[in-house]
């Protein structure tokens, strides 16, 4: 070997040590303060208590509803279907593993729609998508269908469609009895184990 | 003097070292803009998918291997690979013109004959044309390209074709040397 | 962030006039390192060039080494990039078979097309081979369908499969390469030259 490779020779040598001692990889993919501000002002994270029954109802099957209360809550009173993950849970591998799968829209719920909004920042700043916040929360649910007044007389058309569908859908839930939640929710969501995607084809 | 100069020059090779580094930037660079490799058997592959589907176009949709590269909307010849085997054509052909090494001939080892030299390597095309589909893909696209992203079928493929090649370039020998 | 066209940062509109550029820097690369001619390929078989040898291996190394800095800066999304699928037999058997017409033919479908870019005739009886091969297998397929199917392992990497940090796994191809480039050029100091 002539002496004019020991410089390229050394130069990969210490490429490929350098590598090998980095320190782990950062992660890369968290939001920016303003980019996460341009997200919590826009109003697109929030899906109506309305098109949840909905979705319910027709058996939807990329909704995925998850309570962010604690445990106890959710086993007093939940909405079909849901999954429990309390918001201290929410960064542990199992929870992230679940909120992780692909094809699934994630509606989180709480009491209010404080609680799950803040659930909501949280993982927008680890960069998932397919988050929502269903607005109002449980108190926007009973509000919505189980205490809902009926429309003014001169109220519209299209309110009155809207009272009947809020009557539909309270005479369909009160179907289950209330203090037996479904807790076979767990079953509802298969974790999928991570597949490689690649975004990109290839071959040869 | 012009003549020597000539001659000179059509021997006039890169620096393998800076040749495969030269390589190893266009695959990394082929990486980050596409998100794939290069590969050549593919093209040819598509050249045949098309030449049967245009000639026999019952066989190609009912040969189960054909049916898998045909598909209504899209043209099988409009495909990266093609246009990236155009441009290996291309690429190579202004590097043969930069170095004076255009010239048609049959290049052979000078104890066969170039008849023999012919034949041998159709066979020798043929062998590989039906072994790269077999594996999916040949040494610039499973070998080169799945060794830079560290696919485990590349490497294989690799030492598949590398090994066989040693063994069955000895019990040929007469063919070369 | 990288893959550009999958990532839409360069539309992909563009892919296929990008694939030609890419080609061309491709062959042109391969033919200026010797790669057209089929006598000079055969040369890391019989110890007389090795070029064949030290390009593909530089360029192994340099893209892995490459990528991998690339991936660890965030420039490019590795997760993104299309792996070689694992099908484990078709690998070996293909590959064996791949030898075999190398060992024939001399080029690869690649150098082929370099090679018949510059006029070889015999490069042209290759590629015409290529074809032939590759109709035949469309009549074999249904026979070894399940053969191209089977032992499928997945887009996986090998530090994956061998179960280790896929930098030590550079670090040990790039020893590897270096190990076989010395011993590379003590052999071609001693075989008896050939000319072509």
């Amino acid at each position: 070997m002539s002496r004019k490779y020991i410089i390229p020779v050394a130069l990969l040598l210490i490429l490929s040590i350098v590598l090998v001692l980095l320190p782990r990889k950062q992660d890369h993919s968290q939001m920016s303060p303003e980019e996460l501000l341009r997200q919590i002002n826009s109003t697109s994270r929030f899906v109506s208590t309305d098109e949840v029954a909905d979705r319910l109802i027709r058996k939807d099957p990329s909704l995925a509803l998850i309570d962010v209360r604690n445990d106890k809550l959710f086993s007093e009173y939940s909405l079909p279907g849901s999954l429990n993950i309390p918001v201290d849970n929410i960064l542990a591998d199992e929870s992230q593993e679940i909120l992780s799968q692909e094809g699934l829209e994630f509606v989180f719920y709480s009491t209010d729609d404080i609680l799950a909004d803040q659930t909501w920042i949280i993982l927008k700043r680890k960069g998932l998508k397919n988050i929502y916040v269903l607005k109002g929360g449980l108190n926007e649910w009973f509000r919505t269908f189980f205490t809902n007044p009926p429309p003014a007389e001169t109220a519209d058309s299209e309110e009155f469609a809207l009272y009947q569908f809020r009557m539909g859908v309270r005479q369909y839930f009160t179907g289950t009895p209330a203090d037996s939640p479904e807790k076979s929710s767990a079953e509802k969501i298969i974790i999928t184990p991570k597949k490689k995607k690649s975004a990109a084809e290839g071959g040869c | 003097m012009m003549e020597n100069n000539r001659k000179d020059r059509s021997q006039n090779y890169l620096n393998p070292y800076f040749g495969g580094v030269l390589l190893g930037i266009v695959l990394i660079l082929t990486f980050y803009i596409t998100g794939r490799g290069l590969g050549a058997s593919g093209a040819a592959k598509s050249t045949v998918v098309t030449t049967i589907q245009s000639v026999a176009p019952e066989y190609a949709k009912k040969s189960h291997y054909v049916s898998q590269f045909i598909s209504d909307d899209n043209h099988p010849m409009n495909n990266w690979l093609v246009f990236e085997v155009l441009g290996v054509f291309a690429g190579a052909f202004l590097s043969g013109t930069l170095y004076g090494r255009l010239k048609p001939r049959v290049e052979h080892s000078p104890k066969i004959t170039s008849k023999k030299r012919l034949v041998v390597a159709l066979l020798g095309g043929l062998l590989f044309g039906f072994g790269s589909q077999v594996a999916r893909g040949c040494t610039s696209g499973a070998a080169l390209s799945g060794m830079a992203v560290l696919s485990f079928g590349g490497i294989i493929t690799m030492m598949g074709i590398f090994g066989s090649a040693y063994l069955f370039s000895w019990i040929f020998k007469r063919l070369w040397i | 962030m990288g893959p550009l066209i999958p990532n839409d940062i360069i539309p992909a509109d563009w892919n296929n006039a990008i694939a030609l550029l890419l080609g061309m820097a491709f062959g042109f690369v391969l033919e200026a390192s010797g790669f057209s001619s089929s006598r000079r390929i055969m040369g890391t078989f019989f110890g007389y060039d090795f070029v064949v040898l030290r390009v593909f291996f530089t360029a192994a190394v340099t893209s892995m080494i490459g990528i991998l800095y690339l991936d660890y800066f965030g420039w490019v999304d590795f997760g993104q990039l299309y792996i070689h699928p694992t099908y484990l037999m078709s690998a070996i058997i293909g590959g064996v078979i791949m030898g075999f017409g190398f060992a024939l033919g001399g080029y690869c479908p690649g150098t082929s097309y370099c090679a018949v870019a510059i006029g070889k005739l015999d490069a042209l009886a290759y590629s015409i081979g290529l074809f032939i091969g590759i109709y035949l297998f469309t009549f074999a397929y249904p026979l070894l369908e399940g053969l191209y199917n089977g032992s499928f392992m997945g887009y996986v990497t090998a530090p994956e499969v061998m179960g280790i940090n896929q930098y030590l796994f550079v670090f040990f191809v790039v020893i590897a390469a270096l190990g076989m480039f010395f011993v590379a050029t003590i052999v071609q100091r001693k075989v008896k030259k050939v000319e072509y």
